[in-house]
């Protein structure tokens, strides 16, 4: 890039790379990038940094699934904040873990409904998100078609496999605890649309995580 | 193949603007329904810079209430995904901001930067590098590279020139070399230019 006609041209296309690499750019700006590219070692250099770099930037690791915050929520004042910022004590963090247990145990014996009816209810994830976790308890909303009776959804959240836990189980949508390995979004999703294939299931939404106290 | 794409983003966007019509109206179901397609969208792109559950979670929410509030502010120059991610931007710019001149990083769960050269692993080094970038810099690549807006709609959402939108993304690229040099325990004759 000697001339000062070709330095200028490497100065523009220099600046056009992120937008080269990330595909939006139109196509005059396409080709006249591409055909720099074929003379110019810099920028075909930099074309490798900008990859790496988007491709880092997409890079995600396993995230914690959507609050079950609601539309509603926002647009009424969420009041619910306010206590998710409180700093909570370690006995204090024990307690809550200890009483979530009990409703959760409660409401797998009893089977009766309304155990938790909301979905801010499993917003117990607050405690931690930092330091390594080998498994996390998903909550997952499932609706069944009408025709599956009650007895039939017990055995089919049975067929999901192990390490399910029913919170309430005889209303044609239902709540349960699934533990799996840290996930990210993206796998969450194939989980749920895997499920939701079943012809039974009418729709399978993960809702909520709740996150090892520590 | 990219007519189609376009044919399909533009028929996307008459529906949104339609919707934020709607919001400004003070019509619930359609925030709803708005809420429903950028909540998910907001919260992965605000998660991915703090690493932070509750802090995200504050600013998504944040973020949407602006959106109803100044629904009827929308002017319609840009699309309305632009609009609404130059909110975020703004949002998200003053939080990172804060914790900045907290000489806190934006990682909750890193100490000080002479710590993250300790923790930063082989395998994500140029992510934690992205990470450590000065907020605008840091938004306008997520905005560039993770949500892939064009260059005309990333100098909009940022209320920025193309040309400062360009040059942001050339220094952030020319800092996290500088940057990715030093962690690597040598820096080229390259990097001394730089």
């Amino acid at each position: 890039m000697s001339n000062g006609a070709g330095s200028k041209i490497h100065a523009q296309v220099e600046m056009l790379l992120p937008w080269y690499v990330n595909g939006t750019l139109s196509e005059a700006g396409y080709k006249r990038v591409q055909a720099h590219l074929d003379i110019c070692d810099e920028c075909r250099d930099g074309v490798l940094w900008c990859a790496s770099m988007r491709a880092a930037a997409q890079q995600e690791g396993p995230v914690p699934i959507l609050p079950a915050t609601r539309a509603a929520h926002i647009i009424d004042g969420d009041r619910e904040r306010d206590v998710r910022q409180v700093q909570w004590s370690s006995w204090q963090r024990w307690s809550v873990a200890a009483a979530f247990g009990l409703v959760a145990l409660f409401g797998l014996y009893s089977g009766g409904p309304g155990v938790v009816t909301d979905a801010s209810n499993q917003q117990f994830h607050a405690a931690s998100t930092s330091g390594r976790v080998e498994t996390v308890d998903y909550v997952l909303l499932l609706r069944f078609a009408d025709a599956v009776s009650v007895s039939d959804r017990a055995s089919i959240v049975e067929d999901l496999g192990v390490g399910h836990s029913m919170l309430n189980g005889d209303q044609a949508m239902i709540k349960i605890i699934v533990r799996l390995p840290p996930k990210s979004l993206h796998e969450l999703e194939q989980y749920a649309a895997a499920i939701q294939s079943r012809h039974e299931i009418v729709s399978a939404e993960i809702i909520a995580l709740q996150l090892p106290v520590r | 193949m990219k007519v189609h794409l376009d044919h399909t983003k533009a028929k996307d966007d008459r529906r949104e603007r339609r919707l934020l019509e709607r919001i400004a109206d003070g019509d619930r179901e359609a925030f709803d329904e708005l809420f429903k397609e950028y909540h998910p969208r907001l919260f992965r792109f605000v998660f991915r810079m703090t690493a932070s559950y509750q802090t995200s979670d504050e600013i998504v929410n944040d973020i949407l209430l602006t959106v109803w509030q100044s629904a009827r502010a929308f002017r319609g120059a840009s699309k309305v995904s632009t609009w609404i991610f130059g909110i975020a931007y703004r949002q998200s710019l003053s939080r990172l901001r804060k914790r900045k001149n907290k000489t806190v990083p934006i990682s909750d769960d890193i100490a000080d930067a002479e710590n993250l050269h300790q923790r930063v692993e082989q395998e994500d080094w140029l992510q934690r590098g992205i990470l450590l970038l000065p907020p605008k810099q840091l938004l306008t690549v997520m905005l560039v590279y993770y949500l892939g807006l064009t260059c005309e709609e990333t100098a909009a959402a940022t209320g920025s020139p193309v040309n400062s939108v360009k040059t942001r993304m050339f220094h952030a690229r020319r800092k996290l070399r500088v940057y990715l040099s030093k962690s690597a325990g040598h820096q080229s004759p390259e990097d001394g230019r730089e």
